[in-house]
Order: structure tokens, then sequence, then C-alpha cells
């Protein structure tokens, strides 16, 4: 009986263990905002207040350089570099450089730490550094000053068809193969990608998908059958190939195709030079296409203005720089419900300079360039293409005046501006086609157009209407679309 | 103890000297105000000596985003950057005026205008032509090309034009219009002829 008692016990023990040990198992990870500058990468842990998700302030910006807050009574203040940041508890704004800063939640302070909203830090961050920060909020993922790692992928068909992946900065991913998946997964790396998915229309390799989560990106890559995966020496580039094709690539650290398997993939041979698929300012594009482009394509929509710079102004309490990010915001999602990826280069109301905006377009490799803008003296929608002499493709290495960047690319803005046009005038939107000397349009190493909205003199609100504003970014994409579907990949 | 009529007396005297500094003051000043130089806001008259010509003014209008040559009589000095100078001022007065066809800040005026080897030309402008001036890509383009086309029409040989303002290279006009390039008087004409 002592015995069966004992039995019981150390039976119920073990089922209580099971059941924790299962527990932990199933339990989501930790949610935690993931922060990449382009010297490192740390995450901070996000906590739930009231069904709001918070995070420590301090936590985010004092790895960036800021000096330890200075408290007063409910008032905080810090410093990062020349910018001051005060916020002071149970408030919901906060104060950068002079600028008042909507928190989206009130200020709160537990156990002499502040809390603030996780939907602020982006504008905090952006306030802060006055430089282009990318946030991307449901992988919880920000990237200060163009700090993220892109790729590109291009197929190679041939007797054996393989896939190579080009990084723009060396990473190290686990590689994991699941049957015909291969997965790579990316813990530390700030790999992202505009494309959420990518057919590649071959047989042997068929499609690429991309997804980020809780400071982790991943990239699975779906095959007919097992394949292996070999790293350049340099981390920079990944090849996926049917198995015996080492010698004919990068080789090595590869996975054996078959059970799952989950090993570092670190590089030893020498690099091979990655054909580049990315547009190359100035280079002549007289080689033959690859006959696949990757995910890189997408669209940079420039909403103007935006911070003290109010740009024009359209009404009573209605400016210039809330009409184009509003209508940025439309772009965009009317852009990716055509399988178009699309950025902003401010997607909150922060200074950047039209520098930083042509340069952000010219880094990222962006495939268009659309300026939005608004301003009188007329209703309707202005197509502006740059005004610039056109100019002869330099050599292969020449530099491109940044001034005249765009003087290639003058046909393809024509035709974008064209196209837009048409399928606004579908819309029964009027419009007008013409030249302008904007800044930063002939900096932009891509096709690039400005689109002005005109506010109806009879009517303050029709510049701000939903209807109005759908209109016209269904008109853009459309036009867009249109575009990259006659020209391929690449407008 | 000081007697009486010396107390009035001081009296007097000090009040006599208040009248007359309160005096030499007021005179002072209406002195002043009459010869000071007419400021930015005043507005824009053309020279006293020389013989009026007839010059082509390309005029913007905002109301049809059009523009249109219209002729203008002014006395122009020959000195070539003077001259310069006041065919400009000449079509600004255009827009100066109520109703205005293209309305420009008041105090919107040409500072100078200078001339290299007589093809580029530097136009430099008052603070107030562009930190007055309406925004709106359009009505910026309308601006530049309207001074640009006028100046190389009535002067032919300039083939490039800069702005600058008060002095200072700035970067765009009103938040758009580029500044801190040379505009090519071809590129303009070109653009220009979308407007006519």
């Amino acid at each position: 009986m002592l015995l069966s008692r004992r039995n019981g016990r150390a039976i119920v023990c073990t089922g209580v263990l099971l059941c924790c040990a299962l527990l932990a198992s199933v339990a989501e990870p930790e949610k935690r905002l993931t922060v990449y500058t382009q010297q490192s990468g740390y995450s901070v842990p996000v906590m739930d207040r009231g069904g709001q998700s918070y995070i420590g302030i301090m936590e985010l910006i004092q790895p960036l350089g800021a000096t330890k807050a200075v408290v007063n009574g409910k008032q905080w203040k810090t410093r990062i570099n020349q910018a001051e940041f005060q916020f002071t508890e149970g408030e919901e704004k906060a104060l950068i450089r002079g600028n008042n800063i909507d928190l989206g939640g009130k200020v709160l302070v537990e156990d002499g730490r502040a809390l603030v909203p996780l939907g602020s830090s982006f504008a905090i961050l952006s306030s802060l550094f006055n430089k282009l920060v990318e946030y991307h909020p449901t992988a919880r993922r920000i990237f200060v000053n163009n700090a993220a790692t892109r790729f590109t992928a291009e197929l190679k068909k041939g007797d054996r068809t393989s896939l190579l992946l080009a990084f723009s900065q060396p990473v190290n991913p686990e590689v994991v193969q699941e049957g015909n998946r291969i997965k790579l997964l990316f813990r530390r790396e700030p790999v992202v990608s505009s494309l959420a998915s990518q057919t590649l229309a071959d047989a042997s390799i068929q499609s690429l998908n991309f997804a980020e989560d809780n400071g982790t990106a991943l990239i699975t890559v779906t095959t007919s059958s097992p394949m292996s995966v070999s790293m350049s020496a340099d981390g920079r580039s990944v090849t996926i190939q049917p198995p015996g094709t080492q010698g004919s690539g990068p080789a090595t650290a590869s996975t054996t195709p078959g059970a799952a398997t989950s090993i570092p993939a670190t590089p030893e041979a020498p690099a091979v030079a990655a054909p580049s698929t990315l547009a190359n300012p100035g280079v002549s594009t007289d080689e033959p296409k690859p006959t696949h482009q990757g995910p890189e394509f997408f669209v940079m929509i420039d909403p103007s203005h935006g911070g003290d710079d109010p740009g024009a102004t359209l009404g009573h309490q209605l400016v210039e720089k809330d009409i184009t990010l509003a209508v940025a915001r439309r772009l965009k999602a009317e852009l990716q419900e055509r399988g178009i990826a699309a950025r902003l280069t401010r997607d909150g109301d922060i200074n950047v300079s039209t520098e930083l905006r042509a340069e952000t377009a010219n880094a990222l490799h962006a495939g268009a360039y659309i300026a939005l803008h608004a301003g009188p003296p007329s209703a309707g929608v202005r197509i502006y293409t740059p005004i610039l002499a056109a100019g002869a493709p330099p050599a292969a290495g020449d530099f491109v005046p940044w001034d005249a960047a765009q003087s290639t690319y003058l046909n393809q803005s024509a035709a974008l501006a064209q196209a837009v046009m048409e399928e606004l005038d579908k819309k029964a939107v009027p419009t007008a086609k013409l030249k302008a000397a904007l800044r930063p349009l002939n900096s932009i190493a891509a096709p690039a157009i400005a689109v002005e909205l005109g506010p109806d003199p009879t009517s303050a609100d029709g510049i701000a209407s939903h209807t109005f504003q759908a209109n016209v970014a269904a008109g853009l994409a459309l036009g867009i679309a249109h575009v990259k579907a006659q020209t391929g990949p690449r407008l | 103890m000081i007697p009486r009529h010396l107390q009035i007396t001081s009296m007097l005297l000090l009040l006599c000297v208040l009248i007359s500094g309160t005096f030499i003051i007021s005179l002072t000043h209406r002195e002043k105000a009459r010869t000071q130089p007419q400021g930015e806001e005043s507005p824009l008259t053309p020279p006293v000596e020389g013989k009026p010509e007839l010059i082509p003014l390309l005029i913007a209008y905002d109301d049809d985003h059009a523009m249109r040559w219209r002729n203008a009589q002014a006395v122009l000095p020959q000195d070539s950057s003077l001259r310069a100078k006041q065919i400009l001022r000449t079509l600004l007065i255009q827009y100066l005026q109520t109703p205005s066809p293209h309305p420009l800040a008041k105090g919107s005026d040409i500072k100078e205008v200078y001339l290299i080897n007589n093809s580029t030309a530097v136009i430099d402008t008052t603070a107030q032509f562009a930190d007055g001036h309406p925004s709106g890509i359009l009505l910026e383009e309308l601006t530049l090309a309207s001074l640009i086309e006028t100046l190389s029409a009535n002067m032919p040989g300039i083939v490039r034009v800069k702005f600058l303002v008060n002095g200072k290279e700035r970067e765009t006009l009103a938040g758009h219009a580029d500044l801190t390039s040379f505009y090519e008087s071809s590129a303009v004409h070109e653009l220009a002829k979308e407007y006519e």
C-alpha cells in the first residue's frame, strides 16, 4: 500500500513535470524589439501594460549614446549628441529637439524605469537621429541609418539550375533542410526583403519566401528535390543547387539533403563574385539580363516635406506634408496589393533632407521613385518629369555627377509619367504632364517622377478627401504596374 | 535757501530745454524718413534716365497655368548688368500690381544681376522674393521660367542662369524649384513652350 502511494506520488510528480516541460516548450518566446545600427544590433524586452505594448525608453536609447537621464519630479531629461529629449510621467507627448512628439500613450514609470508605448519607438529614433529609420512593426525590428542587409536572388538556368542569393553584407545563417524546403535563419543579421513571396518559375527551384519575426529573419526556398547549400568565403552569397555540382559554384559548408538538419553555414572556400543584379547607376546595361530578378525591386515613395517643413498651405490647418504622407501610405498599400514592394522615405512627421531622400533611393537601388507633392494653383494632378539634358550612359566604372544621375533614365521616367497619366485619366482625375527642375529628381538613378495634387479652390477639403486620395493612389499604382508589366522587373 | 525767483527761472529753463530737445528729435526723425533710401517693400520704380524701349516680357498666369508674351516700355541703361536688372524689375512690376496674374510677395525685387562673359547671368533677388513666394511646384516653376525666358529674349547671349537670394545660395525657391543648379536657357525655353 505504501509502495503504491509512493508510486502514485511519483507518477503525479512526473506528470506535473512533463506538463511544465510541455508548456515551456510551446510557450511563446519573449517579445522583443530589435534595433539594428550600422555598427551593432541589440534588443529590448516588450511588456504588456493595460493591453498596450511598452518598452523601456532608456534601454532603447542608451546603447545609441544617450546620457543618463536626469529626473526632476515627474520630468525626465536626457541627451544624445546635440539632441535633447524630455518626457514626463503620465504625459502622452515628448519633446525632442524642441518638437512635440506624440507617443501614442502615457509614459509609465515603474521602479525607476520609464516605459513608453512600443509604437512610439519609430518616432523617437527618427526625431533623435535625423536619419532614415525603417520600422517593421509586425516583426518589431528597427533599422537606423540604412542598417538593413538586403539581398538579390538570381536564378541561373542551365543543365543544373542553381539559385544565387547575394547579400549586401556578410551573413552567417543557420541552414535547415526539411524535405524539399531549405530554410536560412538569420538570428543576428538585419536581413530584410521588400517582398514576402516570389515565384521563381522553374521546375527544380520553385519559390522563395521571406518572413521576419521577433528579431529573426527567415528565407525559405522551395525546391522539387533535395538540394545542397553552399556559402562563399566572404559570407556575402549563398548558392542553392542540385547535389554534386559543388565544383562549379562557390563551395562548401553544404547541408546534407535528406533528413532535417540544422548547421551554421560556415564559409570555407574562396569567394566567387556574385553577378550584380542591382541597378548600377551609370553602368551600361548592355550585358544580358539575368533570367530572373530577385525580390529587390521596389518603388521608393517620397512624401515630400515633413517635420519643420510643412510645405504649401492648402487650407485651414491643411498643409502639404500631411497630404503627401497620407497619399504615400495609400499608394504603398495599393502597390503591395498588386504584388509590388514599396518603401517610404519617411513614415512619420520628421525632417528628411532632399539629399538624404535621393541617397536612400539610390543606396537601396530603388526600381522607381515617386515624389509626392501637393500645392496650388488648381485642382487635379500634375505629373512632372525632370528637366535635364539626356546623357549617354557612361562607361562602366565611370562616376556620374550627382546632379545628373537621372540623365540616363529620362526615357523611362517619361514612359512612367505617361502610363500614370493614362491611368489617372481613366479615373476621371484631371491631369497635366509637365517638366520641372525639382529637387531631388535629377539625382535619382532610377525612373523618377513627381506628382503634385492640386487643391480644389471651391472646396478646401477636396484634396484631403478619402475618395480623391484613393483615386489618385490607385491610378498611380496602376500606372506603375502597367509599366512594370511591359518592361519587366526593372522599369 | 534758494530764492523763489531763481527756482522759477531754473524750472522755466529746464522746461525750455525739454521742449527744444523733443522738437529736435522729432525733426531728426522726419528728416531721416525723408532722406532714407526707399525700402525693399516700396514699389519698384523705373530709372529716370535714358530712352524708353519696348521689351517683350513672358508673363505667367496662374489661373490657366499659361505664360504669354506681352510688351512693356522701360527705360534701359547701356550697361549690360544694369540693363538686365531693369528688364527683370519691369517684369516683377507686372506681378506686384493688384490684381496680379501671378502674385508675388511685397518687397520682391532684383538686387543685382551679375553677367559672366555676357553668357551666364547670376540673378540676386531680395529675401522677400523667396521668403514670401507661394509654395508649389507649378507656381515656382512659372516664376523662374518667366524670369529666365524674359531675360533670354531681351539679351540673347545669355545661355545659363543662376539664382541667389540676398547674395546667398538657397536650396529651393519656396520648397520646390531648385535654386542650387544653373538653368540652361535652351532647356527652360523648351519648358516655357509647354505653358505658352
